[in-house]
């Protein structure tokens, strides 16, 4: 379980907090959505959580407890253990998040090397089953391709294999589908629903785009300016928001299955 | 195998291309090696029974064409100056050359590397300052410069060698090379500067990639992502920059060989340009334009050993 409470972040190279004293719970096993526009601080939440913030270059406040140990407190060698093992990260360009000199199969099992003495050939098997799991055809290949040579589908797989290999509690996804085609989108988020249920993997979804989050996600969290707006569940957040902000964000998302919206919304991506 | 075919015809060309314009070059530059040689004071008839003599009489494609049969056969032909084959003239002249620009190139590798990725993680503003002082000094000064202030320093001030007073390689060959070290470390100084400078470059752009957060998101450490990943994507283009270095060391070579009195290729091909001695300076160009273009070659080569995607022509750069 993942819980914030009060999380201050403040990059000294910038005049306001980037995240301004929230407060948000991931319950095991579900899935949360965090949205909101570019800039409103979604992106560094989910950094934060991860903890993979510099902390050289912000001022952070706060706690951000990961089944009860609080990420900001914990000394750095238990952080980069517990960054491999409990919680796993998916980012929104795999092409960009993939070392393009790298076989993605060893890629994806790099948490294995870094933090187990699981033998190379345990390691692969590992891999391979993850891969399946995310349904990735013809893992052999795969195993043993560069990324520039899978599709950016395939590349998020493996970058979601990548994060699961370890068996984490906890996914934050961060914009997982926006650099991918719509058809692709739909699958990997039916992909994360079912992992969710299969495997009980709670996640945290950051989309600035509603539809996204809203078929996935049971709880939503919108974000504006580095605070929270308004949290609630779903499907009675989409009916009846109350924040105006939240209102103009669903009334500026493409209608569902209105495909060409969803495709000109693609262009102004973006996660912070 | 067929890119090597190719890669080899395409060398092969540049250096017949390079051959035709040095000898092309002689065509119309002032002077004539026959009254070079012969002095003011020589009648026309000396003159023109030299120039006979030369083959200078004959029509520029004739020469050319009989100068290149002779070059791809393995014959250099004969020095005008030295009335001595090309080869024997330029053989001794290679050892000296050819160990001060392997001992600058090595001093290059050897502190310009390090000392990029070692100052990539300096933070400090007053160190940073420092660093691009020194850096913008030591690009700045020519190898000339620094050849004349090493000679003065490390010769006749610290005695650590005697300029001018060159110990021949095969007779001394360890106060050659000490000889040396100090021409090599003219020519390398400025280069470490810039290979550190621009493995540094490289390396903090690499370091802000999304592949570095994620390989951290997976419990790597900064180091553990520098060595495991960062590392291997700036050395293409690292490797790129030291075959520039070395293409740039003959050039630079030939400067400091003057300065410190190497009789070496540089100084050869200098003379003899003054002499307007063209078998020697084609040869000598020749040979230069193949080491560079090897060079290149060679580089490609390891940069498709680290990125065999490159064959595929989609760079990730």
């Amino acid at each position: 379980m993942l819980e914030i409470r009060n999380l201050r972040v403040h990059f000294y190279t910038r005049p306001v907090p980037a995240v301004d004293g929230i407060d948000l719970t991931v319950p095991d096993g579900e899935i949360v959505g965090l949205v909101g526009e570019s800039g409103s601080g979604k992106t560094v939440t989910a950094t934060a959580a991860a903890g993979l913030l510099d902390r050289g270059a912000c001022e952070v406040s706060g706690r951000i407890l990961l089944n009860g140990e609080d990420l900001l407190t914990l000394p750095a060698r238990r952080l980069t253990a517990l960054r491999g093992r409990a919680v796993g990260m998916v980012f929104q360009d795999p092409a960009a998040a993939l070392d393009p000199l790298m076989r993605a199969g060893k890629q994806a099992g790099e948490a294995l090397a870094l933090h187990t003495k699981l033998p190379k050939s345990e390691r692969k098997a590992a891999v391979l089953q993850a891969f399946r799991d995310v349904e990735l055809p013809d893992p052999e290949r795969v195993y043993n391709a560069y990324p520039r040579e899978l599709s950016g589908g395939m590349q998020q797989r493996v970058m979601i294999a990548s994060a699961l290999v370890s068996s984490p509690s906890l996914l934050l996804l961060d914009e997982p589908t926006t650099a991918l085609d719509v058809t692709v989108q739909a699958e990997i988020l039916a992909l994360l629903k079912r992992l969710n249920a299969e495997k009980g993997i709670s996640m945290l979804l950051i989309s600035h785009d509603l539809n996204v989050v809203r078929h996935v996600a049971k709880r939503v969290a919108v974000m504006q300016g580095g605070k929270l707006v308004e949290t609630g569940e779903t499907e009675a957040l989409f009916r009846a928001p109350r924040q105006d902000y939240t209102k103009r964000l669903i009334a500026a998302a493409p209608k569902p299955f209105g495909g060409a919206a969803g495709v000109r919304m693609r262009g102004d991506a973006g996660s912070e | 195998m067929k890119t090597l075919l190719k890669k080899t015809a395409s060398l092969l060309l540049t250096l017949l291309l390079t051959s035709f314009l040095v000898f092309l070059a002689f065509e119309l530059i002032d002077g004539d090696p026959a009254r070079t040689m012969l002095g003011d004071q020589a009648t026309e008839q000396r003159v023109q029974a030299l120039q006979a003599e030369l083959g200078l009489d004959k029509p520029f494609f004739t020469r050319y064409i009989g100068w290149l049969g002779g070059f791809v056969t393995g014959d250099f032909g004969v020095s005008f100056s030295y009335r001595q084959p090309v080869w024997e003239i330029l053989a001794p002249k290679l050892g000296p050359t050819a160990v001060t620009g392997a001992l600058a190139f090595l001093l290059i590798t050897v502190c310009g590397l390090p000392l990029g990725l070692f100052s990539a993680h300096w933070k400090h503003p007053a160190v940073l300052a420092v660093r691009t002082f020194f850096e913008q000094l030591i690009m700045a000064v020519p190898p000339f410069v620094l050849g004349i202030g090493l000679s003065w320093g490390f010769g006749v001030v610290l005695h650590a060698f005697t300029p001018g007073d060159f110990p021949a390689l095969s007779e001394d060959p360890l106060g050659a090379v000490r000889y040396l070290f100090f021409a090599a470390l003219a020519l390398a100084v400025p280069r470490i500067a810039m290979t550190a400078r621009m493995l540094r470059m490289s390396v903090s752009g690499e370091l802000g990639r999304d592949y570095v957060r994620a390989s951290m998101a997976r419990g790597a450490t900064r180091r553990q992502a520098l060595t495991r990943h960062v590392l291997k994507n700036a050395l293409p283009a690292t490797v790129a920059f030291l075959a520039q270095t070395m293409a740039e060391l003959v050039g630079s070579g030939v400067i400091v060989e003057q300065v410190f009195g190497v009789p070496g290729v540089g100084r050869l091909l200098v003379a003899s340009i003054g002499n307007r001695d063209y078998p020697v300076v084609c040869t000598v160009i020749v040979m230069l334009a193949f080491f560079v273009l090897v060079s290149g070659a060679l580089a490609d080569a390891v940069n498709l050993m680290i990125d065999p995607g490159r064959r595929g022509g989609k760079s990730h750069a």
